[in-house]
């Protein structure tokens, strides 16, 4: 009986970073390079007032006559004259702030309906699926437009709109992931003991379906960057001044063929995150198991 | 001595980086001739299948050794050599018949694909060859088969199928891994006396037939090698492996089966401590040294017993790999004997009439189909008693524990526990006090904790619903009592094996006080080293506490060794009950009686008795007949008219069926075969 000794690998009690899977992680590379971009933007967000070389919405007369890089702004300015390096660091900011209250919102509120309805099944399984279907069923252009021209572009209606796009996706991948595991032995046991539902899913079940979620997450982050900066294109984004990299491209496209950096280095900002994101999702789902 | 048709030497296997997993395997087989080849999982007997077909999959490569068939190097062959060679000159039949036919094409299409068929090798009719060859596994009406698709054949007739490809393509080397495992037994008697009467008739076919069960192997193979560790430990001819074992681990093996005639039931079996080592544990000296008897230290965990070397007082053939091959002695009789049980008198559990069945919904409100789990099931459970439940898959057993436990109701029915009607009362609406009360041990040991929870947390979970405070002190006493080491409370599933894993999950049963314990088929996914071990563990705590057990199995040998009580189902219907001396004696049921012949001994001259067969499709269901009457072989004309008659005799032991009591004492003459 003592075979089995050594074939524990992480020490009985690690810490939290350890537990989650960061020392695995990190053994990946494509891991490794999309947490790397990620801490790069974030850092860059918080610190955006003391890096920004300018003022994101100060406009520089003398430079809109010619917005190419120069000396005093190193990547140009926009057609308006304000810096677009500075406006592309006050950029990460909305990003950072939007990006991740809106995909926790999706995944809370998906979580919780593909759980419940994973584990009720029945009635509470049909309206909660009907519903996500008739959520993905509807063209979500369509539903953001009425929903932001009908309450106006703010921070919250964006969190709703992207809430509402992704939660049925969300939803669908933890309701199949809980009927895998809902007639396993252990949860057949924990049932059998008389523990309490709240109590099966949370700690029997949510542990054992972390890793899709996990990498699904990541996926989604990168789409939701996608969507928001498509958002501000159509204009449905964070009012003006606010300097939003989706807004950006949308400033720059019309100057595409004379001054093309004012709307690609923004588009390059958003890419980059992307490619991070899935970098990352490569990296868990490289790790699981 | 004409060539052998194949010839492994010093085979080795590794898979990735790891450590080799075949350490040098030798073996032969001459044309005509059945080689069984056993081991327990994880000693590498599959690899070998696979490795003679050059089918290792991603990342396994042969590190050493060669292999030739009929002829042939394996190891050295081209791509194209080789798809000569598979589906012409070799042909496998893997474990899962269900996966191994396309569910999207007729019987009959998918044996016409079969590649010495596809490209006219087979003759101007290839159908007259298909017809012919399912004549050869047994199908009374081929015609009908070929038209049938996969879906609509159970377990025994896929597996038929896939041997009768295998047939098809005439090979000189027939490979079986497990073709069997996962069937009901009288469906695998039925396959491995198939394989014997295919061997027989084959002229020449060699055939490796890989198995853990020792039974099996003993009805079907000429020669037999014992593999361990990856390496074979023992070969000689069926009679001299299983009747005069010379290696250790043979014998502690053969000793420990729950069917050994030298162990009289309710004493305690013969137990093989520790378990089964990963190639990369391996420690130096001989393989099986930490777990043997008859282990002499300073040699055994020194020296690699290299080579095989003959075993004394054997005939010619039989070798082992065994440093005290000379004066190795025979395994020791367990020291312990069983615990006294209190068997105090009173009831557990009164079961009475218990209705539960199922019916399969279609979309938009259909029914589809009902499947009956349970019908007028009664039996009671006596207060310390061992009551085995046993029946083929889908009698039904498993649903009558699972409403025990509270994870099912009945349709109908009662089951009285602690003075109250549990039938139908599911274990979220049960007191706590009941649900302390009956606990259950499931069967598979990789699902029954969950992976993401340390053993001591699971523990001190189910000490707190069994009422008490779930102190460090009481999961260690808890870990203490299953036998598992200290340190095991802080280890997560994964990181146990098997019989550990199980050992948890008793422990946890164990946590209240346990009036019964439900325990459904608890080793039958274990190593057949390691099972006896659980047994005796539940066993000796099942003592301690005074608990009772409902225990759920399709091993005849362990129910007759542990159990006082058993009722055997059959398709939710008690056909039979009684003391194990009643049912395992005579009269017994027809049904029974076919169980009982499809247990077969690790003992080559046991004849197995043939049953006299019926024609299915003769007789057809109805709701009250008798559900075993489309297979029985005892069908009397009043079977398809009325219902059979509950016999109880003065004893307690009840049999239901029209035959009389008298008419049941006589078995039927065995239909010996040659």
């Amino acid at each position: 009986m003592t075979a089995g000794a050594d074939r524990t690998t992480t020490p009985a009690r690690a810490g939290f970073l350890v537990r989650l899977r960061g020392s695995r992680l990190l053994r990946s590379r494509s891991a490794t390079v999309g947490l790397a971009i990620l801490v790069f933007w974030l850092v860059v967000a918080i610190g955006a007032p003391w890096i920004a070389p300018y003022d994101p919405t100060a406009i520089d007369f003398a430079a809109s006559a010619d917005p190419s890089p120069s000396a005093a702004h190193w990547l140009g300015t926009d057609a308006i004259g304000r810096d677009l390096l500075s406006r592309i660091i006050f950029g990460a900011r909305t990003t950072f702030l939007v990006i991740p209250l809106s995909v926790f919102s999706a995944f809370l509120v998906g979580a919780i309906a593909g759980l419940a309805g994973g584990w009720y099944g029945g009635w509470t399984d049909t309206i909660l699926a009907r519903a996500g279907d008739v959520m993905l069923a509807f063209p979500a252009l369509v539903l953001y437009i009425i929903l932001i021209t009908t309450f106006g572009p703010s921070l919250w209606n964006i969190v709703i709109a992207v809430t509402l796009t992704y939660a049925p996706g969300v939803a669908r991948l933890m309701r199949g992931q809980v009927l895998a595991v809902k007639g396993l032995e252990y949860v057949l046991a924990a049932r059998a003991a008389g523990e309490s539902p709240i109590y099966i899913m949370a700690a029997e079940i949510l542990p054992n379906v972390g890793t899709p979620l996990i990498v699904d997450l990541c996926l989604r982050t990168g789409y939701a960057v996608i969507l928001v900066g498509t958002l501000g294109f159509l204009g449905l984004g964070l009012p003006p001044p606010t300097p939003d990299w989706g807004g950006m491209v949308v400033e720059g496209v019309n100057l595409m063929t004379i001054y093309p950096h004012i709307a690609l280095l923004p588009a390059a900002a958003v890419t980059s995150v992307v490619v991070a994101c899935n970098l990352l999702a490569d990296g868990f789902r490289e790790t699981a198991r | 001595m004409t060539r052998p048709v194949l010839e492994i030497a010093g085979l080795r296997v590794a898979y990735g980086d790891g450590a080799d997993v075949l350490r040098g395997v030798d073996l032969t087989i001459a044309p005509g001739e059945t080689y069984g080849l056993v081991g327990e999982s994880g000693s590498g007997k599959s690899t070998v299948a696979y490795a003679v077909q050059r089918y290792l999959g991603g990342g396994g490569r042969i590190t050493g050794g060669r292999i030739l068939v009929d002829g042939t190097d394996i190891g050295s062959a081209s791509e194209a050599g080789l798809r000569q060679l598979r589906g012409r000159r070799m042909a496998m039949v893997h474990q899962n018949p269900a996966t191994a036919l396309n569910p999207a094409m007729r019987i009959g299409r998918q044996l016409a694909e079969t590649p010495r068929l596809r490209s006219g090798e087979g003759g101007a009719d290839p159908t007259a060859a298909i017809l012919d060859v399912l004549r050869r596994v047994r199908f009374q009406y081929p015609e009908q088969i070929l038209r049938r698709w996969p879906h609509q054949l159970s377990g025994g007739q896929l597996q038929r199928v896939v041997i009768a490809m295998a047939l098809l393509a005439r090979p000189a080397l027939l490979l079986l891994d497990e073709p069997t495992t996962g069937l009901d037994a009288t469906v695998e008697g039925e396959v491995a006396s198939l394989v014997r009467e295919i061997a027989d008739q084959s002229g020449g076919m060699a055939i490796l037939y890989i198995s853990h069960n020792l039974g099996l192997i003993a009805r079907v193979a000429d020669r037999i090698g014992v593999m361990y560790a990856g390496q074979i430990v023992e070969e000689g001819t069926a009679r001299q492996v299983l009747k005069a074992p010379a290696h250790p681990y043979t014998r502690a093996l053969l000793a420990s089966l729950p069917g050994n005639p030298l162990i009289p039931p309710g004493q305690r079996l013969r137990t093989i401590p520790g378990l089964v080592p990963r190639p990369e544990d391996l420690a130096p000296g001989c393989a099986f040294a930490p777990r043997c008897y008859a282990m002499q230290p300073g040699l055994c965990d020194r020296l690699m017993p290299l080579d095989m070397s003959a075993a004394p007082g054997s005939g010619r053939g039989h070798v082992a790999r065994c440093l005290r091959l000379g004066d190795a002695p025979q395994p020791p009789a367990e020291a312990a004997t069983v615990m006294p049980r209190r068997r105090a008198g009173g009831r557990v559990v009164d079961v009475v009439d218990l209705c539960r069945s199922f019916t399969a919904r279609r979309a938009f409100g259909g029914r589809a189909g009902r499947v009956v789990a349970a019908d007028r099931v009664s039996f009671a459970i006596g207060k310390g008693d061992i009551l085995s439940l046993v029946g083929e898959s889908g009698s039904g057993k498993s649903t009558i524990a699972r409403i025990l436990t509270g994870l099912d109701i009945a349709d109908s029915g009662t089951a009285m526990a602690l003075g109250t009607d549990i039938a139908h009362r599911p274990a979220e609406t049960r007191t706590k006090e009941l649900i302390a009360a009956i606990r259950i041990v499931f069967q598979n040991p990789d699902n029954t904790l969950n992976p993401a929870h340390r053993v001591g947390r699971i523990l001190r979970r189910a000490l707190r619903r069994g009422g008490r405070a779930g102190s460090a002190e009481e999961v260690a006493a808890l870990v203490e009592a299953v036998r598992l080491p200290a340190d095991a409370a802080d280890r997560r599933p994964g990181a146990l094996s098997g019989g550990q894993k199980q050992r948890v999950a008793i422990a946890r049963a164990f946590a209240g006080r346990a009036d019964l314990i439900i325990a459904d088929e608890p080793v039958s996914a274990l190593d057949v080293s390691v099972q006896a071990a659980i047994v005796e563990l539940l066993r000796d705590i099942q003592a301690q506490h005074g608990s009772a057990i409902l225990f759920v199995s399709h091993d005849l040998e362990l129910v007759r060794h542990i159990s006082d009580r058993v009722v055997v189902l059959y398709r939710g219907t008690v056909v039979e009950q009684g003391s194990t001396a009643q049912v395992f004696g005579l009269p017994r049921h027809p049904y029974t009686e076919m169980l009982l012949a499809a247990v077969h001994p690790p003992d080559p001259d046991h004849v197995a008795p043939e049953l006299p067969a019926c024609n299915e499709s003769a007789a057809t269901e109805a709701p009250g007949l008798c559900p075993f009457l489309p297979r029985c072989h005892r069908r009397l004309p009043l079977c398809a008219a009325t219902p059979p008659p509950e016999r109880v005799s003065a004893e307690g032991h009840a049999i239901r069926c029209h035959h009389a009591p008298a008419d049941l004492m006589q078995l039927l003459p065995t239909v010996t075969k040659g």
